[in-house]
């Protein structure tokens, strides 16, 4: 079987906006959750999200590519640019033939269609744009990203809420594991901060009115974010022949249905997926040293998340370095996977592990081995990365130290 | 507004949501005795909040489990109508972000 390696990554966060800032601000362990700025959030129960700032989009795209370009697919393009720019690769008419992008998105451009939404049912607005279908679509990312550098091979987006970019990395990794494809350009991207969303947020009432605590006993919700991650993926023989940095392999894959409720998430099934990724890449559990978990920071999940993590670990918990890096970026939604998957590839590479930020009390009912605000020095064989998704679908990527 | 015609209108909303009659609903009935779920325990809070036209802050709710706390909460609300949570902007005037 063919080895899957990551060869170049890119990032768009509320923690920086290329791969370099984030990792800055993951290892000092630096929030950048804050008062939302880009829409007007009066009386909204939260008013704090993990925002991009400084992101400007003219810097990346001219007058007629942005009217076609809702910002999840900004964020996407550029962190997918970066990726390919990072990685090296050198696209040939052969490689091209077999190189595809595979994205996920929840929400796709929503913010589009908040506003012309808006403008419709609020302003009566006569005419549209013809600009709002090719920007609303989920698959935009997928579809730009694919023309930009002319892949053809199988390109498509996954939409599992929370979990779309573990699902999206997942099918690239197999697909050029199966050898369907030999290169891919695979991630998430997100912006779920327009007002209509929030208030649909609101509504859940899961999200945090101060900050993101995860497996913090006086942990308060959730809190959204945006941005984007994606990764060049192809394999070991092709990285290694063209002497491409690895970044890490990507050893493992699993999913799972709770086949249970809509919200409220069950163990066994966050747990199966877990034991799916371990035996997919045959990984034994004891070379794993650190989880980037789900973490959301709500009451359900983190308890469910740390019991499921005890049902596959058991007695060597602890010895599991555990954080939920969505305490700094904010939970990107269908991103989040992607950006989770960067921070602990980054933190794999660089041996340093990083931290769960606004960590204040040790929870009985999450009984693990948190990194607690301050990252830790610990070169790791082997980590997961988990996603679970509202509606109980889970997927779990696992990464390995590459070694030829 | 009287206690008892709040009451009344809670009990409605809870026969109705539950279509159970308003006689199986008593003070002292609880979202668990119902059989509802922490999401439908969710969707029995909004129809509330659009039967008396409040907000209803989060640690209220995680304070409603009975007919008698969501009466006792709402009629709370009601007399302190400067405790809701506004309604938000009408609409964001930006357009989508470029």
């Amino acid at each position: 079987m063919r080895k899957v390696v990551i060869t170049g990554l890119g990032v768009v966060s509320a923690i920086g906006n290329n791969a370099a800032e984030f990792w800055t601000s993951l290892s000092d362990g630096r929030t950048g959750i804050g008062q939302i700025a880009k829409t007007d959030v009066t009386g909204l129960r939260f008013q704090n999200a993990g925002e991009v700032k400084g992101f400007d989009a003219s810097a990346h795209f001219d007058e007629k590519a942005l009217l076609w370009l809702d910002p999840f697919a900004q964020f996407g393009i550029v962190a997918a640019r970066e990726a390919i720019a990072d990685s090296g690769i050198e696209f040939s008419d052969d490689l091209k033939e077999m190189s595809g992008v595979i994205t996920g998105s929840c929400l796709g451009g929503k913010t589009t269609e908040d506003e012309q939404f808006r403008q419709l049912y609020g302003e009566k607005r006569q005419r549209y744009p013809p600009t709002i279908i090719p920007r609303a679509m989920a698959n935009a990312v997928a579809s730009h990203v694919s023309m930009e550098f002319g892949l053809s091979g199988p390109t498509f987006t996954t939409s599992t809420a929370c979990s779309s970019a573990n699902h999206a990395i997942g099918q690239a990794f197999w697909l050029i594991r199966q050898g369907a494809l030999d290169a891919a350009v695979a991630g998430g991207s997100e912006a779920p901060l327009c007002f209509g969303n929030l208030k649909a947020w609101e509504a859940m009432r899961v999200v945090s009115p101060d900050t993101c605590r995860p497996f913090s006993k006086d942990r308060s919700g959730m809190v959204l974010g945006e941005g984007a991650a994606m990764f060049v993926l192809e394999t070991a023989e092709s990285a290694i022949e063209r002497g491409a940095k690895i970044y890490a392999e990507i050893a493992g894959f699993g999913m799972s249905a709770d086949a249970h409720h809509l919200t409220m998430p069950l163990s066994t099934g966050a747990a199966k997926a877990m034991r799916s990724a371990l035996a997919d890449g045959d990984i034994a559990p004891e070379s794993i040293g650190y989880i980037n978990a789900h973490g959301t920071a709500t009451q359900a999940n983190d308890a469910m998340e740390s019991t499921a993590i005890r049902q596959v670990f058991g007695e060597r918990t602890p010895g599991i370095y555990v954080s939920s890096t969505k305490s700094m970026h904010g939970h990107t939604l269908g991103a989040a996977g992607a950006i989770e998957a960067a921070a602990t590839v980054l933190g794999m590479k660089n041996g340093t592990l990083p931290p769960n930020a606004n960590f204040n009390e040790h929870d009985p009912e999450c009984d693990l081995n948190i990194i607690a605000n301050a990252a830790v020095d610990a070169k790791v064989e082997a980590a997961i990365s988990n996603s679970f998704a509202f509606g109980g679908l889970n997927a779990v990527l696992a990464f390995r130290q590459f070694s030829n | 507004m009287t206690d008892s015609s709040v009451a009344e209108r809670v009990i409605r909303v809870f026969s109705e949501f539950k279509k159970v009659p308003r006689e199986d609903v008593k003070m002292d009935t609880t979202f668990a005795d119902l059989g509802l779920d922490s999401l439908d325990g969710l969707n029995l809070i909004f129809e509330l909040e659009e039967e008396f036209n409040v907000m209803i802050p989060d640690e209220k709710v995680e304070s409603m489990k009975s007919v008698s706390e969501v009466v006792d909460g709402i009629q709370w609300l009601l007399d302190h109508p400067e405790e809701q949570p506004g309604v938000g902007p009408k609409a964001p005037t930006a357009q989508p972000a470029e």
